[in-house]
């Protein structure tokens, strides 16, 4: 059986969806066979950030519904073998589909992949229930602001009452400059209020908004920006290495690193 | 919320997620668990999950239960998860209380002790339950203990979180929510805290907001009422007054 794990965070915005892609591909090239769950119906993004929104035929509702099977509905990426995508309906809604359904479903995703990894939708209404249904442990994502925090608060209380005790939290869009300068929560206060185990801190980062409209993600660069190699260490936490936190300092980069790979990247 | 009356003379029932939460109190009868007949069950579900876990430190051993259902129809499935998720924490249904017949019906074929009562009869009245109510959890964001009695938390008090008694709240860990002490008009109440940062202090019926600006001190503090203000001293300074207090009467 393999791990379902549910990337929320209450508040949207944060980066949930990077995160799910990301993470996945990153997974996946660590030779683990991993399946992304858009569990956000009705305002569906995976797709678009993994590039894979032309091949979506069928949809989580039609093998609910029985109109096909499951295998079918699932997306394959020609870039990386291991990691397929079961897409949620973009036309129905968060009541379309109930708990139950969802849980029978990621079960059986869960008896052929090593990770199901499923994108919860912003909030704490319907779609929120839905996408915790079938997880057994979940990935909070929070950024360093006081209301990203309160509502990720808010959330480990939800995620607990359902019997999540597996909750690893992620800070993401951090500002090592921000948080030097006090202009910034640290990451130190944010698990200090949370009180969950931290299983990575993301910098802020351009690269982000440039390979989501290319809908590439950003751990297939052959020179991974700072945040790529975060969640590529995320990744590593996951599989069970001890993979050590980097200083504040170095997760932002310095002009010449900056230069650096600004000259060893494809031009496109 | 914000939709308490305070001056109401019927404190909303124990402590709950929303008004009228999920309430437990016992007796010699043992232990008996009180649903609202309105709440979604999802949200009963989720306060009941949460104060099984923070006050299972302090049950002991196996206790029958009594379910005081109210006219909330539980069906069959319901009702066994509900005596599973019980059973984790050493308590045993025994026998449900309940106005609704499907519920009784549910109860009676899973083989519980039923007492039916017509919905026109007025459901008993809840007992008091003045005890002090002992919680070891992290009180986060949207969740609100309420109590009529005092209220003593292993852990913090998270922003977005509320505890409101009618005795004292302690507060064995960070204080950043919002507290309310002696909700029903105890004047005498206290709130102490290990480290005071609240959103907002409130005893009986008045309201303070913590001084803006600086940190805190880095030592335990007692809020009080005297002279019809809220003040805030150190535990040390607190229980030197009280003393001087008690030798001046």
């Amino acid at each position: 059986m393999g791990r379902v794990i549910v990337i929320t965070s209450g508040k949207g915005g944060v980066g949930k969806t990077t995160l799910t892609a990301n993470l996945g591909t990153a997974l996946a090239h660590l030779n683990r066979s991993v399946v992304v769950v858009d569990a956000d119906f009705g305002l569906r993004n995976l797709d678009l950030l993994l590039g894979l929104e032309n091949r979506v035929v069928y949809t989580a509702l039609e093998v609910i519904a029985g109109e096909c099977r499951l295998e079918q509905a699932l997306v394959k990426d020609k870039r990386t073998p291991n990691l397929v995508l079961l897409p949620a309906a973009q036309t129905r809604n968060k009541t379309a589909i109930n708990p139950e359904q969802m849980r029978q479903l990621m079960e059986k995703l869960a008896s052929s992949h090593d990770y199901v990894l499923i994108d919860c939708p912003a909030g704490i209404e319907q779609g929120f229930r839905n996408a915790i249904a079938g997880a057994t442990e979940a990935l909070l994502v929070t950024t360093p602001e006081v209301a990203a925090v309160r509502d990720a608060d808010r959330v480990v209380g939800l995620l607990e009452a359902a019997g999540i005790s597996s909750i690893q939290l992620i800070v993401n869009r951090l500002r090592p400059d921000m948080v030097t300068a006090g202009q910034m929560m640290a990451v130190e206060d944010v698990v200090e209020v949370l009180a969950i185990p931290l299983v990575g801190m993301i910098p802020e980062d351009r690269e982000v908004i440039v390979s989501t409209n290319k809908g590439e993600p950003m751990v297939l660069a052959a020179h991974p920006s700072l945040a790529a190699q975060a969640i590529q260490r995320i990744a590593r936490r996951l599989e069970g290495e001890m993979v050590e936190f980097p200083k504040l300092a170095s997760l932002s980069e310095s002009f010449w690193e900056k230069a650096k790979r600004f000259l060893t990247q494809k031009v496109f | 919320m914000g939709s308490l009356a305070w001056n109401s003379p019927i404190f909303p029932a124990g402590i709950g997620a929303a008004k009228g939460g999920v309430y437990f109190c016992s007796d010699a009868h043992g232990i008996h668990l009180h649903l609202p007949a309105t709440l979604a069950w999802e949200e009963v579900w989720d306060d009941l999950v949460w104060q099984l876990r923070s006050r299972r430190p302090y049950w002991r051993g196996i206790a029958p239960l009594t379910l005081w259902c109210q006219e909330r129809e539980l069906d069959l499935p319901t009702l066994q998860a509900l005596a599973v998720l019980l059973a984790q924490y050493r308590l045993q249904l025994w026998r449900v209380q309940t106005g609704s017949r499907a519920t009784a019906i549910a109860a009676a074929t899973l083989g519980y002790s039923v007492e039916q009562f017509s919905p026109l009869e007025a459901a008993p009245p809840l007992p008091p339950d003045t005890a002090p109510l002992y919680l070891r959890s992290t009180v986060r964001s949207g969740m609100s203990v309420r109590h009529r009695g005092s209220v003593f938390l292993l852990g913090d008090l998270n922003p977005g979180g509320e505890i409101i008694a009618g005795g004292d709240i302690w507060v064995w860990g960070r204080l950043r929510g919002l507290v309310h002490a002696g909700a029903e008009g105890d004047r005498s109440a206290v709130i102490l805290a290990l480290q005071l940062e609240p959103t907002q202090l409130r005893i009986a019926d008045q309201v303070a907001r913590p001084p803006e600006g600086g940190s805190p001190p880095n030592t335990p503090e007692v809020v009080y009422l005297q002279e019809g203000v809220i003040c805030i001293v150190s535990l040390q300074e607190f229980l030197r007054r009280r003393a001087w207090a008690e030798l001046s009467s």
